[in-house]
C-alpha cells in the first residue's frame, strides 16, 4: 500500500510532537558537549513547521512540496547546525519526491537516502564523528536491505528506528569530530550526542506513521 | 565592485561588524547583514533564507563575498547559495576569512574595486596585523603543521634541509624569488629548492629561473636542501627571508581587474575599457609607441672568442641601462621596492640557466644575437607553461631583458634608458604593452598617461606607472591600437577607463573632478597651515618630527611650518648594506623637495648597540642606552658620520637644511664633530661639489643628558642651535626606561628636575642668543603648550597628528600670562602639584 499524503503530514506532525515531548531532554544532552539549545531550536523550528501547515487535514497533494516546505522552514526558524541540516534532509527528499500525490515503498527508500545523502554533503560528517549521521545513515541502509530482503516498508521502517537507535546509543563513546561538540576534544567522549538523538526520533515517527 | 554579505548568530555582532567594515568600505561597497533568526528578540541562529536576501540586496555582478562566524552559520550560508539561481551561484564566494578583520580588510579591497579572488585573498590575510602587533607568527598554514618551518634537519646523506610555508600573497613572483636567489647566492653552499606541494623541482636556489618556475603560489611549502660549508647559514637565512614574507610590504600591488570591452556611450563618444593601474585623469593625443623591429641574424659566426666577448658587452650594456631605469624609479621618494623589480632584471643577465645554453649556442657556432635569442624563447616557454597569470606575467620581464640585451648586439647605440627609440613623448603613449624598461624611460612631466592594449595590474609596467605617478589604464584591447595617432583621448586610471575624441561634456565632468579634489584638498590645506600666533601676537614655529619621506609628506598635509626633527635612522635600518654618501643625499634631496623651502633639520644616526646594523658588527653592551650611540659612535666611526655629513652638506647647498647631533654630553664632543663638519665641507668644496659656505649651514645639538643641560651655557657657545628631546632627558634625569613596565608609571616630564632641567638649558640658549626647541612629546600635548611657552620656548617640533591640536592651544595663550605662571610652576617641588597647576592654568584664562 503506497504511502499517501496525509501519512507524510502525519509524520511530520509526530517529529514535531517527540520534539516537543523531548525538548528538555535533547537540551540536557546538548548541554554536556555543545551549547544548549539543540531541543529550543529543533522544537522552534518544528512548532513553526506546525503553524505554516496550520490546519491542513487534506487527504491528498503534492508531496514533494510538503516536504520542501517543511525543509526551508526548518532553514529560517531553527537557527543551529541542525537548521540548515533537517532543512536540507527535508528539502532533498521533497526534491526526491517532487510532484507525488503518494510513494511506494521504494520511493520512501530513495527518498530517505536522498535526505540522509543531503546531511552527509551538508556536515561533511562521516559515520563515526558522533553527528546526526551516526543515526540517519543506518537507519537508511537497514530500509534499503530490509526492502531488498522482501520485507514491507512497515517492517523496513521498524528495523530502520531500531537502527537508528542503535547508532544514536553508539555515539555515546565516541569523540566528536564536528561542530560544537568537536570543541570538547576527547571530553565529549562519553556523552550521547543530541543530533543522533533527535535523528532517531526523527526515523521512530517515521515506523509509527508510514507504515500503517 | 564586490558586494559583502556578513553573516552571523548574533544580529547584534553583524550589525556591529557592518558597522566596523562600512567605515572603510565607504558608501558604494554594498554591504548587507543576516545575523540572527528573523522571527521577535532576534534569537541567535543563523537563516539560510536571511542569507540569501542579504545575498540579493548586496548583490553585484562582480560577485558577493560572504563572511560567516562559526558552526550553522556556514552550513546555511552553503545552503543559501545552493538555493540560489544557478546563474549567480558561481559568483558567490564564501570566506573562510576571520568575520571581524575578513570584513575590514575585504570592505577596503572592495572599495579598490578588486575583483572577487583579491576580495577574498585580503579577507583571509585579515590577521596579518594582528598578529604582527602580537609578534605571533600567523596561522600554520595546513601544509606547515606536518611539518612546521624551523630548524634545519640533516638527511640521510648529510645534506641539511629545511621546509617552508610561503605566505605572499602571490607566491614566489619575481621580487620574492629574486630575494630568494639573492640570499642563496651569498653563501658558499650547493642549495635547491622543490615545490613539495605540486612535487615540482628541485630547482637550483640560485637561478631566478629556477626558483620562479617552481610555481610557489602562497600557501605552498618548499623545501630547500643545502650542502656545503655554509649549508647552515644558508638555511638560516632563507628561513629568516621567508619569516619575513621575503621581503614584500604586506598589501602587494594588486589592481582592480576587468575585461577590455568597448561601451559606445549615448553622447557618441566611444569608451574603451579596461583595467584601471594607475589612477589619476590624463588628457592629451595618442601618441603610439612602436617596437623597433630587431631582426635576428641567424648565420652562423666562425670565431667563437669574439662572439663570446660580444655578448658579456651586450650583458654589461643591458646592466647598465637596468640600473639607470633603476635610479630613475628609486630617486622617487619611496620607491625603493618598486625599483627591486629590476633587481630581477639584472639576475637573469647572470641567471646560469639563460647564460649557459646561451654560450653552449656560441660554442656550437651561433652568433652571439642568435644564441641568447635562442636561450631567452626556451625560458619563456618554460614559463608560459606555468599555471598562474601573476608568474606568466613574468614573461614580460624575461621579454624586456631579451629585448635589452639584442638592441646592445644588434642595434645602435642605444638612448639610456631604453630599447626603443625615446624621442620627447608629450600626451597619452598607446602601445601594445610596455615593458619596464619602457615604463620607466618615460618622463611623468611630459606624458600625461598610458594606455596598453595588453597587461595585467600586476605587471611590473603598471607597478612602475603608479611609482612614477603616471595615470594609466592598462589591457584595452587591441581596439586601441587602431585609434590614430593625435586622437583626442581622456584617460581616467581610476575608473579604467579611455575615451575616445571626448566631447565638451566628458572633459567638462572630468575637469570637475578634479577640480573637486582639488578643491577639498586645498581647503584642508588652508585650514591646517594657519601659521599659530599666540592672543598677544607671537609667532610660535610648530614643526613636526618625521622617520620618513612618508612622514614628511604627512607633515606637510597636517600643516607643519617645518621637521624640526629627521630621524636618520629610517636609512640605515631598512639597508642591507651601508647606505652611501649618494643614497643618503638622494633620500635627504627628497625629503627636502617634499618641504617645499619649508626648514628640515637632520638629525645625525642615532642607534645603540641594541639596534644592530648588518653592515656595522658591533659587541653587545649590557646597557645600550648608556652605551656607544649617537654622537659617541659617530665619532668613534668618523668613517659612518663622515658620509652622512657630506650627504646632508650637499643637499643644504640647495635647501634650507639644519644639522643636529644627538646624544651630546659635552662641548668637546661638538668641537669634534663640528670640525669633521668643516673638513666634510672642505673635501666637497675642493671637489667642485657645491656646498653651503662656510658656517651657512647651523648646526645644534640634543638636549637630551642632563649633562648636557647642565652644560648648556658651554654648549651654546659652540652649537647653533638647541634642540631638547624631553623624552630621552626624562628617563635619564628620572633613571627610568619608560620600557621597563614595573617602573614605566613613575615616567613624569613635569617632574620638577626634568622642568629645571629644561629651563636651564632654554635660559642658557635665550642669554646666547641662539634658537631652542622642544622636539619631545610634551612638545605635541596640548597641556604642556603654555609652559613651555612660559619657559621661553617658542619652537615646538611634534608628530605630525598633533599640529592641529597644539596650534588652536597656541591661538588662546597670553605669552605673559604664560610667563608669570611658568615661574609660579618653577617654585613647586611636587610633580602631581605641578600638574595640578598646569590644568588650572589651561582650563583658566590661559
Amino acid at each position: 500500500m503506497p504511502v499517501t499524503y496525509r501519512q507524510v503530514r502525519d509524520w511530520v506532525g509526530a517529529f514535531a510532537a517527540a520534539i516537543a515531548a523531548n525538548k528538555e531532554y535533547l537540551t540536557e544532552l546538548d548541554a554536556a558537549i555543545g551549547d544548549a539549545d539543540h531541543g529550543i531550536n529543533m522544537n522552534r523550528g518544528m512548532q513553526a513547521v506546525l503553524g505554516k501547515l496550520g490546519a491542513d487535514e487534506s487527504e491528498q497533494g503534492d508531496i514533494g512540496a510538503l516536504l520542501k516546505s517543511v525543509g526551508m522552514t526548518l532553514v529560517s526558524t531553527v537557527g543551529g547546525a541542525g537548521g540548515p541540516l533537517y532543512g536540507t534532509f527535508f528539502l532533498r527528499m521533497g526534491a526526491s519526491a517532487a510532484g507525488r500525490q503518494e510513494l511506494s515503498a521504494a520511493d520512501v527508500a530513495s527518498a530517505l537516502a536522498a535526505g540522509v545523502a543531503g546531511v552527509r554533503g551538508r556536515g561533511k560528517a562521516e559515520p563515526g564523528d558522533k553527528t546526526m549521521v551516526d543515526a540517519l545513515v543506518p537507519a537508511a541502509e537497514a530500509v534499503e536491505s530490509a526492502l531488498a530482503d522482501g520485507a514491507d516498508l512497515g517492517a523496513a521502517l521498524g528495523k530502520a528506528a531500531a537502527a537508528a537507535r542503535a547508532g544514536m546509543e553508539a555515539t555515546i563513546p565516541l569523540v566528536a569530530r564536528k561542530g560544537r561538540a568537536s570543541y570538547l576534544g576527547p571530553r565529549s567522549a562519553g556523552h550521547q550526542d543530541p543530533g543522533a538523538t533527535s535523528s532517531w526520533l526523527l526515523i521512530q515517527a517515521a515506523a509509527d506513521t508510514l507504515a500503517g | 565592485m564586490v558586494g559583502i554579505v556578513l553573516v552571523s548568530h548574533s544580529a547584534k555582532l553583524a550589525e556591529g561588524v557592518a558597522e566596523l567594515a562600512g567605515q572603510m568600505a565607504g558608501p558604494d561597497v554594498a554591504l548587507a547583514v543576516a545575523g540572527g533568526l528573523d522571527q521577535p528578540g532576534r534569537p541567535l541562529g543563523t537563516d539560510a533564507a536571511l542569507i540569501g536576501d542579504a545575498i540579493d540586496q548586496a548583490w553585484d555582478d562582480d560577485g558577493v563575498l560572504v563572511l560567516m562566524d562559526l558552526g550553522s552559520a556556514v552550513l546555511s550560508a552553503e545552503l543559501a547559495v545552493e538555493l540560489l539561481p544557478d546563474e549567480r551561484r558561481s559568483r558567490v564566494l564564501l570566506c573562510d576569512a576571520p568575520l571581524v578583520e575578513g570584513a575590514v580588510a575585504a570592505a577596503v579591497a572592495a572599495r579598490l574595486r578588486e575583483p572577487l579572488d583579491t576580495v577574498a585573498a585580503e579577507a583571509r590575510g585579515g590577521l596579518a596585523g594582528k598578529a604582527a602587533q602580537l609578534g605571533t607568527a600567523p596561522a600554520p598554514q595546513p601544509a606547515a603543521e606536518a611539518t612546521p618551518a624551523g630548524p634545519a634537519k640533516p638527511s640521510a646523506d648529510g645534506t641539511l634541509e629545511l621546509r617552508l610555508v610561503v605566505h605572499n600573497a602571490l607566491g614566489l613572483h619575481a621580487r620574492p624569488a629574486a630575494r630568494f636567489v639573492q640570499t642563496a647566492g651569498r653563501f658558499d653552499a650547493t642549495t635547491t629548492a622543490e615545490n613539495l606541494t605540486t612535487h615540482v623541482g628541485p630547482a637550483s636556489a640560485r637561478s631566478l629561473n629556477g626558483i620562479a618556475t617552481l610555481g610557489v603560489l602562497q600557501g605552498h611549502e618548499i623545501l630547500v636542501r643545502a650542502s656545503g660549508r655554509e649549508a647552515a647559514q644558508v638555511l638560516r637565512a632563507l628561513s629568516d627571508l621567508a619569516e619575513r614574507d621575503f621581503d614584500e610590504p604586506a598589501a602587494a600591488e594588486t589592481a582592480a581587474a576587468a575585461a577590455g570591452a568597448e561601451v559606445t556611450r549615448p553622447s557618441g563618444a566611444a569608451v574603451l575599457s579596461g583595467i584601471g593601474a594607475s589612477p589619476g585623469l590624463a588628457t592629451g593625443g595618442a601618441v603610439h609607441l612602436r617596437a623597433a623591429q630587431l631582426v635576428v641574424p641567424r648565420e652562423p659566426a666562425a670565431d667563437v672568442a669574439a662572439e663570446l666577448a660580444r655578448l658579456d658587452a651586450a650583458l654589461a650594456a643591458a646592466d647598465r641601462q637596468i640600473r639607470a631605469a633603476r635610479e630613475r624609479v628609486a630617486s622617487r621618494p619611496d620607491r625603493s621596492y618598486e625599483a627591486a623589480i629590476f633587481d630581477a632584471h639584472l639576475l637573469f643577465l647572470t641567471d646560469e640557466a639563460l647564460l649557459a645554453p646561451a654560450r653552449r649556442r656560441i660554442r656550437e657556432g651561433a652568433n652571439a644575437a642568435d644564441a641568447w635569442d635562442t636561450a631567452v624563447t626556451e625560458a619563456v616557454a618554460a614559463w608560459r607553461q606555468l599555471s598562474d597569470p601573476y608568474q606568466r606575467e613574468r614573461v614580460r620581464d624575461l621579454e624586456s631583458i631579451r629585448s635589452q640585451v639584442l638592441t646592445a648586439l644588434l642595434g645602435p647605440p642605444p638612448e639610456p634608458g631604453g630599447p626603443r627609440e625615446q624621442p620627447t613623448l608629450t600626451g597619452i603613449i598607446v602601445a601594445a604593452e610596455l615593458t619596464p624598461a619602457d615604463t620607466a624611460s618615460l618622463d611623468p612631466a611630459v606624458v600625461s598617461g598610458i594606455a596598453t592594449a595588453y597587461g595585467g595590474p600586476t605587471s611590473h609596467a603598471a607597478i612602475l606607472a603608479r611609482a612614477l605617478g603616471i595615470p594609466a589604464v592598462l589591457g584595452l584591447g587591441p581596439a586601441v591600437l587602431s585609434v590614430p595617432d593625435g586622437t583626442p583621448l581622456l584617460l581616467d586610471g581610476g575608473r579604467g577607463t579611455l575615451t575616445l575624441v571626448p566631447g565638451a561634456a566628458d572633459l567638462a565632468a572630468a575637469r570637475a573632478k578634479a577640480e573637486r579634489a582639488a578643491r577639498i584638498a586645498g581647503s584642508a590645506d588652508r585650514l591646517a597651515s594657519e601659521p599659530a600666533v599666540t592672543s598677544d601676537g607671537t609667532r610660535i614655529e610648530v614643526a613636526a618630527n618625521a622617520g620618513s619621506a612618508d612622514d614628511v609628506r604627512r607633515a606637510v598635509a597636517a600643516g607643519a611650518d617645518g621637521i624640526g626633527l629627521l630621524r636618520t635612522e629610517f636609512v640605515f635600518l631598512t639597508a642591507a648594506d651601508m647606505p652611501t654618501e649618494d643614497e643618503q643625499a638622494a633620500v635627504y634631496a627628497d625629503i627636502a623637495e617634499i618641504l617645499g623651502g619649508r626648514p628640515l633639520i637632520i638629525r645625525t644616526l642615532d642607534v645603540g648597540a641594541d639596534k644592530p646594523l648588518p653592515y656595522l658588527p658591533r659587541d653587545a653592551e649590557p646597557n645600550p642606552a648608556l652605551g656607544q650611540r649617537g654622537i659617541r659612535l659617530g665619532l668613534a666611526r668618523p668613517d659612518l658620520l663622515r658620509a652622512q655629513v657630506r650627504a646632508i652638506l650637499r643637499v643644504a647647498a640647495r635647501h634650507p637644511v639644519k644639522l643636529m647631533f644627538p646624544m651630546v654630553t659635552t662641548a668637546d664632543e661638538v668641537r669634534a664633530a663640528l670640525d669633521l663638519v668643516a673638513d666634510a665641507r672642505r673635501a666637497l668644496a675642493v671637489a667642485g661639489v657645491p656646498v653651503p659656505a662656510e658656517g651657512a649651514m647651523e648646526t645644534g645639538v640634543m638636549i637630551e643628558v642632563p649633562a648636557a643641560a647642565l652644560c648648556a651655557p658651554a654648549l651654546a657657545d659652540a652649537a647653533d642651535f638647541f634642540s631638547v628631546g624631553t623624552n630621552d632627558l626624562t628617563q635619564y634625569t628620572l633613571a627610568i626606561d619608560r620600557a621597563d613596565e614595573a617602573v614605566a608609571h613613575l615616567y613624569n616630564p613635569l617632574h620638577p628636575a626634568v622642568l629645571r632641567l629644561i629651563q636651564f638649558a632654554t635660559e642658557a640658549a635665550l642669554r646666547a642668543r641662539i634658537p631652542v626647541s622642544v622636539c619631545g612629546e610634551v612638545a605635541g600635548d596640548e597641556r604642556f603648550t603654555a609652559l613651555l611657552l612660559g619657559l621661553g620656548i617658542r619652537d615646538l617640533s611634534m608628530a605630525a597628528n598633533s599640529i592641529p591640536r597644539v596650534k588652536q592651544r597656541i591661538l588662546g595663550i597670553d605669552l605673559v600670562a604664560a610667563t608669570r605662571r611658568a615661574r609660579v610652576i618653577m617654585d613647586q617641588s611636587d610633580g602631581r602639584r605641578i600638574a595640578q597647576m598646569v590644568d588650572d592654568f589651561n582650563a583658566g584664562a590661559g
